[in-house]
């Protein structure tokens, strides 16, 4: 138990980091806490944590700023907890570097879900050989920039072979509609949200066998998409 | 004497030596002429023809030229065709009343004159009043708001006086809160406030042209209404030098005060009102939103005491029933709490709406990806054409929109009928969508009632605060769109919500993804 990844909860609210705490130690973690924007950082210089859960409403500074300033120190995932009020905080939070979010309050089977994709994620930043995404029968192959289903392969244009492997190297973490916009269009598209809409419609036309009700390319409104592979489908919704 | 008065021809423009000059030359003009037609004997002849002439320069010339015209001519008249001849002298009693005959009609007559033309001048200029006073009063009562108010009453004294006006109101702690200047709006540190405050704290005119802080840039006039002083006029004269302001001026702005208080007194009715209503709306609320609240907080209270002080006692079945209670109960605070939430946001008018490009396909399947673990055996069916166009909305918004008409519809029927989410294109204009239950249904007069605040029917089941349907009219509304209830054909409920359509929408969804194929061919 005592050599289980590290997570770092960034939290003012002592009763909730006993909670989270609790649980994440009887799943083998091991916990540390800061409740402060400037404990954090230093408790990631000093700790190394192998995930950092952050809580976007700090008592010392604003949460946003404290994202640029933890992942100056460490490529490990961010984590973002935001009460409900702060939907605008979430997507400016993604797109400063963090890896995920959590709307306050949710259930400790989908924080240790979101773990737990952070986790591989960041196992699959170091193993580089990591170039096919399976989600479904689906594979999509990264470097032969080819999808299957099964033995049949579907043809894809390049722009949505480039959103869908976007999607994939991010597998079931969300991806903000600016970062997809940046990494398939490049920045100078960073407002034509209508381009993404577009493509993502004709993908789930291709990808759905319900392009209303999708299993894999989800939406996250106001934030952007998630491509939810099987493996972490028992992964609940999130509850708002 | 204002010599600014319009119509008066000649006088009014010229200097008054001239027009006595020039009715003493027409006058003297008539000496040969008079001795060339009538002869030197024909007295009485010439002296109506000078007579005559003095009428006539009364008339275009004024008064001073017409008494020294009178003077010129019976001195001409004396000297010339009286006897003895070229001499003032007069030399019988006869010739006398001639001379003093001639000089008092001529007199008379200028006096006459004088008198109808003062008359005429006043009538004009009453009429003039008249004129202005209609006009303003007519624009007074047309104006809805205090702005329009006042750029309209700035535009009509602009039009009654050689100036430009600005009107500064005074609030209720005595300080100058709005300029409005006949254009509208304007900036209050142009003005001079020192001399505004004078004039509005002695309810006298101040600044340039008067005695009091008169080294100001404009004239403040006080606008005194029966409360007292409710703002300034400021005139900046675009004439010459400083001119005091006309009586014309000044009744207008008696007239402007009086409807610059009726309007501050409608308005400040009208926020009581409101006020009150509010206050009326948040007592309520706060007796039945504690009472809402409190009873899953009881109950929760009342789980966790048991498993604190009896949990050793319990069965692991009866452990796991309390965990489940707490955690069923705290989800629905939280759902009261979201609610409430959002309905305050959105009667404080802090509701952002961040409009995007996005798809009513994503959005209903967002909904439907939330709904997954809570559907609870309610089948849901979709509809949605795949060429609805994008449109400009708040993807977040309009999701919770769709949730709140789903969950109420969850409420309403059992889990055998389904729950149908249709998307249609009307037109050119809008997108509909509709949430279509077999349940229940409600009586139909509650169909506008439902999206009132606190509205629940009476077989309410969920125990929710009766806020779903009022926060949805809210966003719906503030994406400009309509929302209404109607009976599902066969029984049940149907919500239905419209949102505009952007001309400019990305797409049509099929051309693009062509295109894109098309290009991509010779390169894949």
């Amino acid at each position: 138990m005592t050599d289980g990844p590290v997570i770092l909860i960034v939290e003012d609210d002592r009763k909730m980091i006993r909670v989270f705490a609790a649980s994440l130690e009887t799943e083998g973690y091991r916990v540390f806490d800061a409740g402060t924007g400037q404990r954090a950082v230093e408790e990631v210089r000093t700790r190394n944590p192998d995930l950092i859960l952050l809580d976007l409403g700090l008592p010392d500074m604003d949460g946003l700023s404290v994202v640029p300033q933890i992942r100056a120190n460490t490529t490990a995932p961010i984590i973002v907890v935001s009460a409900r009020e702060q939907e605008s905080d979430k997507v400016k939070a993604l797109d400063a570097g963090a890896n995920d979010y959590l709307t306050k309050p949710f259930s400790v089977p989908e924080l240790l879900a979101r773990i737990r994709v952070g986790l591989r994620s960041r196992a699959q930043v170091g193993d580089t050989a990591q170039t096919v995404v399976a989600f479904g029968d689906y594979r999509l192959d990264l470097d032969g920039r080819r999808l299957t289903r099964g033995e049949r392969p579907i043809r894809l244009s390049p722009t949505e072979f480039k959103l869908l492997a976007t999607l994939a190297r991010h597998a079931d973490e969300v991806v903000t509609t600016n970062t997809l916009l940046k990494e398939t269009w490049g920045s100078a598209y960073r407002t034509r949200n209508g381009y993404i809409r577009v493509y993502m419609h004709a993908l789930r036309r291709k990808i759905e066998d319900d392009p209303t009700h999708p299993m894999y390319l989800v939406n996250e409104a106001g934030l952007g998409y998630r491509l939810c592979t099987s493996q972490y489908r028992s992964v609940p919704a999130v509850d708002h | 004497m204002s010599t600014k008065v319009a119509k008066d021809p000649w006088t009014s423009r010229m200097p008054a030596v001239v027009s006595g000059v020039l009715g003493s030359a027409a006058a003297a003009i008539l000496t040969p002429v008079g001795m060339f037609v009538f002869g030197r004997e024909d007295t009485a002849n010439v002296a109506i023809l000078h007579l005559f002439t003095i009428a006539l320069v009364s008339i275009y010339l004024g008064y001073r030229a017409s008494i020294l015209a009178a003077v010129t001519s019976t001195l001409c008249f004396d000297y010339f065709f009286l006897t003895p001849y070229h001499s003032f002298a007069i030399a019988s009693g006869r010739e006398l009343v001639t001379f003093g005959g001639m000089f008092g009609t001529a007199v008379f007559i200028s006096t006459l004159n004088e008198r109808l033309r003062k008359q005429a001048k006043a009538a004009r200029q009453s009429e003039r009043r008249a004129e202005h006073h209609y006009a303003l009063i007519k624009a007074l009562a047309e104006a809805e708001s205090l702005e329009e108010l006042c750029t309209t009453a700035a535009q009509q004294i602009e039009l009654a006086s050689n100036a430009t006006a600005s009107i500064l109101i005074r609030g209720r702690d005595s300080g100058f809160h709005r300029a409005f200047r006949a254009g509208g709006a304007s900036a209050l540190e142009t003005e001079d406030l020192g001399a505004a405050e004078w004039a509005a704290a002695h309810l006298e005119a101040a600044g340039l042209g008067t005695r009091n802080v008169s080294n100001a840039g404009a004239t403040y006039l006080p606008l005194c209404a029966a409360r007292g002083c409710v703002g300034v006029l400021a005139l900046r004269s675009r004439g010459e030098g400083s001119q005091r302001p006309s009586s014309l001026t000044v009744s207008m702005a008696q007239q402007v005060a009086m409807a610059i208080e009726r309007t501050l007194l409608t308005d400040e009715k009208r926020t009581a009102q409101l006020d009150a209503e509010t206050e009326r709306i948040r007592s309520a609320v706060l007796s039945s939103v504690s009472h809402d609240l409190r009873a899953p907080l009881a109950v929760v209270a009342s789980a966790a005491s048991t498993l604190v002080e009896h949990g050793d006692r319990l069965h692991a079945r009866g452990r796991a029933e309390m965990a489940r209670i707490i955690n069923d109960e705290a989800r629905r605070l939280n759902e009261l709490l979201k609610s409430l939430l959002d309905v305050t946001r959105l009667q404080s008018g802090s509701l952002r709406v961040n409009r995007d490009w996005e798809s009513l396909e994503e959005v209903v399947g967002s909904v439907l990806h939330r709904l997954d673990e809570r559907a609870g055996g309610h089948r849901l069916l979709t509809n949605v054409p795949s060429d609805v166009p994008l449109l400009q909305i708040d993807a977040i918004l309009i999701e919770q929109v769709l949730l709140n008409l789903v969950d109420n519809a969850f409420k309403h029927s059992v889990s055998e009928q389904p729950i149908e989410i249709e998307v249609a294109v009307r037109g050119t204009e809008s997108a509909v969508v509709s949430v279509i239950d077999h349940g229940t249904g409600i009586h139909p007069f509650e169909l506008t009632r439902i999206f009132d605040k606190f509205y629940r029917t009476d077989d309410s089941v969920g125990g929710g605060l009766g806020l779903g349907l009022t926060i949805a009219r809210g966003i719906v509304e503030a994406h400009g769109g309509r929302i209404w209830a109607e009976e599902t054909p066969g029984g049940g409920l149907t919500i239905q919500f419209t949102l505009p359509l952007s001309a400019s929408a990305p797409g049509p969804f099929l051309n693009m993804e062509r295109l894109e194929e098309a290009a991509a061919k010779p390169g894949a």
